[in-house]
């Protein structure tokens, strides 16, 4: 009974899940006329299904007869419960399940469907497979075995969370308790302070560490998209305390959370607001050219920055970074399965007729490419198990979502669309046409070879579309957690390489493996371009620009 | 300095409509303005003036009002809004901006649904929902039901205090100006616009308005009191409400205030990132 009930209650959050996608238009639509191809193709080929369902057959049988090996991937933590191995039960369960994902995905992938179909089609199957894992049911052993420990207050507890999430996490399980954390209080609490305000974003200068520093600062722009302090999340997972430990004046961004108010902001206001907060930091630290980070979407506006200080002949940057940042979408990614150009524009219009992009909205859908890791997980967590939601920082931030103002999602999605960062002068930004290739400067390129919102190759790619002299290197991590790379991890490793060929898959073979985080090799490189050491300032900012307010400043809290 | 208007009297399917459009540079979209019942294009000239002078402005003479011909068979609303589409049409413009006032405001809310594409921003000033709407006092309709104050300058200047309110109750001189600017093609044409609105209603769809809304209201309006713009402003789902204080025209009376709330509205980025699509142009998917 609690089974049924389970299911029903799935069903409902599900379909205030499956909400309208923003990036890709409507997804909803879209994955229901993909299942619908699906079953459609059930009929169109009935010898190839038939085929498949024979074979299902064939593996049921030696599932019920107990002979069958089929066993879950050993990196699949849902089956660790030795219940599902020694229980006969629950062994012919678990097979059962995996002989029909396995034949399911086996189905589609030899149909005779379009290769773009048949991802997209793969996409919807494994969405529909891992809702349907039996360790997302209440017959769950580990489940089970809560209930019975705890007197079914186990039970108590995750209907009490479900009904919560149902309220006020739209319908999303929720993957982080918000409660635990403050920025400011136990994030986000390097010293330093705002030293200018404008508009866009507020510029933070963090207190120096040491005795002397390098001359030349170095300035992190964060994605537009994210809170910036994921480049200070805690005092270990701290990119800017590193930093500053390390002899480097270090300056970050913070940008202002928009409101539909903003909706006109598009690269341009971005990029001038840039240029601004660079003028200031050159100004306070009297240096004449200064280092840039850019994160992610903050990459390309940095790379798009430099394309337009290259074409004004400016030389303020002397060397910059990119961090997961894909400036070449010629890659597609699992973000991409569904972008075609009708669905492309009704995002478009739908985010500028509310005025912004909810981050929330966002990562619902990273989410949903990663529902395992991102989603059922929860799921068993709270509901089932009745457990309180995790206590952890990375999530926290991940939950902590800005919007995207109308216009630059737009922009956004068109240079998804045509790809102008490839091609001299096809992006045009504040008021000049912009080759990359001009960009001369030194860079670092760093991409992380898990990482599924921005695939490496991708990366790698766009790293030759600049004119300067690349270094490119490979973390062993995901996306977030190839920012969040503190040395002294012994699972941390990188990947470096003198070369840089045309194909990624030969960089790779002929990188060079190293131990421990990229943060330490980074470091070297910016102390080689960081010109003279100095005596490190005994103020933040200046006459002119005098710390207005202690870091994280006033933008960061605007939800 | 803003430019002059360039006229043009246009022809569609038999009708004759006169347009007026104030050039203006291309890097924002065009005004679209519908202008209230019986009146003719003249009189937004000083609001449009008080707007940006890089903006173009497009008016015209509704069907049997100044000098657009009367038909004749009346109009309603989605006829109407189809005739604009048709008019820009035949004027080179796809998408515009639109505001509409008072009656116009009804035929942009009309418009801006039935071409969601072509109207990008909306913005009502002074107008209601129509058949769902609260009336103003019996009185001041009952003097909006004649077109007399278009056909006789001197009534305007006697009733305008009463279903203007605003500033034309403490001065005169402004309906005296207001009626000098007047120029009616007559009764009928009056009339069949009162009737372009006869049991017509948007409350049903209202939801369904998508665009940025601004919407505008004056706290003294004896035609269209101000709980009617509020209850527009709670049924569009992307709108904002300013109340300004002033009567019915504070579009003529207040253009000085209310241009700078419009422009701030319409204001795009000052240099959108231009993007261009590859050579090839065909992109498959």
């Amino acid at each position: 009974m609690a089974h049924k009930k389970d299911e029903e209650l799935g069903l409902q959050a599900s379909d205030s899940i499956l909400g309208p996608n923003p990036i890709i238009g409507a997804p909803t639509r879209d994955i229901i006329s993909t299942a619908r191809q699906v079953l459609r193709q059930t009929v169109k080929q009935p010898v190839h299904s038939l085929k498949h369902v024979g074979r299902f057959g064939l593996a049921m049988k030696d599932v019920l007869l107990g002979r069958s090996e089929i066993a879950p991937d050993p990196a699949d933590k849902r089956f660790l419960d030795p219940t599902w191995d020694q229980n006969p039960l629950y062994r012919r369960y678990m097979q059962t399940y995996l002989a029909w994902r396995k034949e399911l995905n086996s189905w589609i992938t030899s149909s005779n469907l379009p290769t773009q179909d048949v991802a997209r089609a793969q996409f919807v199957i494994s969405l529909m497979t891992e809702a349907m894992s039996p360790t997302n049911t209440a017959l769950n052993p580990a489940a089970l075995k809560r209930f019975f420990e705890t007197g079914g207050k186990s039970l108590f507890d995750g209907m009490t969370h479900l009904a919560q999430d149902i309220a006020n996490n739209g319908g999303m399980p929720s993957q982080v308790n918000m409660n635990a954390f403050e920025v400011g209080k136990n994030l986000a609490i390097t010293k330093g302070s705002v030293v200018f305000r404008n508009e866009v974003l507020e510029l933070i200068q963090y207190k120096p560490l040491t005795e002397e520093v390098y001359e030349k600062p170095v300035l992190v722009v964060p994605p537009q998209i994210n809170k910036f302090y994921v480049f200070d999340l805690s005092p270990e997972k701290s990119l800017a305390r590193y930093l500053t430990l390390n002899h480097m004046q270090t300056f970050v961004v913070s940008w202002r959370n928009p409101t539909k108010a903003q909706r006109e902001w598009g690269l341009s206001t971005y990029i001038e607001a840039l240029k601004e907060a660079i003028d200031i930091v050159l100004k306070i630290t009297g240096s004449k050219d200064l280092s840039m980070l850019g994160a992610c979407s903050g990459g390309i506006t940095t790379a798009s920055l430099l394309g337009h200080y290259a074409a004004l002949k400016e030389k303020k940057v002397s060397s910059f970074t990119l961090l997961v940042s894909v400036l070449d979408t010629g890659i597609k990614t699992q973000v991409a399965l569904f972008a075609d150009e009708k669905s492309i524009e009704a995002a478009r219009r739908m985010s500028y007729q509310s005025g912004v992009l909810e981050g929330k909205d966002m990562a619902k859908i990273f989410a949903w490419m990663r529902p395992n890791d991102l989603i059922w997980n929860y799921w068993v967590n709270n509901y089932l198990l009745g457990n309180e939601p995790p206590v952890f920082d990375i999530l926290f931030w991940n939950n902590d979502t800005t919007r995207l103002p109308a216009a630059l999602h737009g922009e956004f999605l068109e240079m998804f669309k045509t790809n102008p960062l490839t091609r001299a002068k096809a992006l045009e930004v504040c008021g000049t046409p912009i080759d990359l290739k001009q960009v001369k400067a030194d860079f670092f390129c760093i991409a992380g070879l898990n990482d599924h919102i921005t695939p490496w190759d991708a990366c790698y790619k766009s790293a030759k579309l600049l004119g300067g002299k690349c270094e490119f290197v490979l973390s062993s991590s995901g996306h977030i957690q190839s920012i969040l790379n503190p040395p002294g991890n012994p699972k941390s490793r990188f990947f470096t390489n003198t070369e840089m060929p045309d194909d990624p898959k030969k960089w790779l073979e002929t990188a060079t493996k190293q131990s421990d985080s990229w943060w330490q090799y980074w470091r070297d490189w910016l102390h080689a371009r960081g010109g003279k050491l100095k005596a490190a300032p005994a103020v933040l900012g200046d006459d002119d620009f005098p710390p207005m307010e202690a870091a994280p400043g006033t933008y960061v809290h605007e939800r | 300095m803003s430019q002059p208007f360039v006229f043009r009297t246009i022809e569609l399917d038999g009708q004759v409509l006169r347009t007026a459009v104030r050039p203006g540079k291309d890097h924002m979209p065009p005004l679209l303005i519908f202008n209230g019942i019986g009146a003719n294009l003249e009189l937004v000239f000083p609001f449009v003036q008080a707007l940006d002078p890089e903006m173009e402005v497009i008016v015209f003479d509704a069907p049997g009002v100044g000098g657009s011909s009367t038909p004749s068979t009346p109009f309603r609303f989605p006829g109407l809004a189809k005739l604009a589409a048709r008019m820009l049409d035949y004027l080179d413009y796809a998408q515009v901006n639109v505001i509409g006032v008072s009656w116009g405001g009804a035929l942009a809310q009309q418009f801006a649904y039935d071409y969601p594409e072509r109207c990008k921003k909306l913005i009502l000033a002074a107008t209601a929902a129509g058949l769902v709407m609260v009336p103003g006092r019996p009185h001041v309709l009952w003097k909006m039901a004649s077109p007399r104050r278009y056909l006789q300058p001197s009534h305007v200047v006697k009733i305008a205090p009463d279903i203007y309110g605003g500033a034309f109750r403490r001065d005169p001189n402004l309906a005296r100006s207001h009626a000098a600017k007047v120029r009616s093609s007559g009764k009928v044409g009056y009339y069949w616009q009162l009737f372009a609105g006869l049991g017509w209603t948007s409350f049903h769809w209202l939801h369904k308005i998508r665009q940025p809304t601004l919407i505008l209201a004056g706290d003294d309006d004896p035609i269209i009191p101000l709980v009617n713009m509020r209850m527009i402003a709670w049924r569009i789902p992307n709108s904002e409400l300013h109340v300004i204080d002033d009567g019915h025209l504070f579009l003529v009376t207040r253009a000085d205030s209310v241009a700078p709330i419009i422009m701030r509205f319409l204001a795009e980025e000052k240099h959108p990132a231009v993007i261009r699509p590859p050579a090839s142009a065909v992109i498959k998917h």
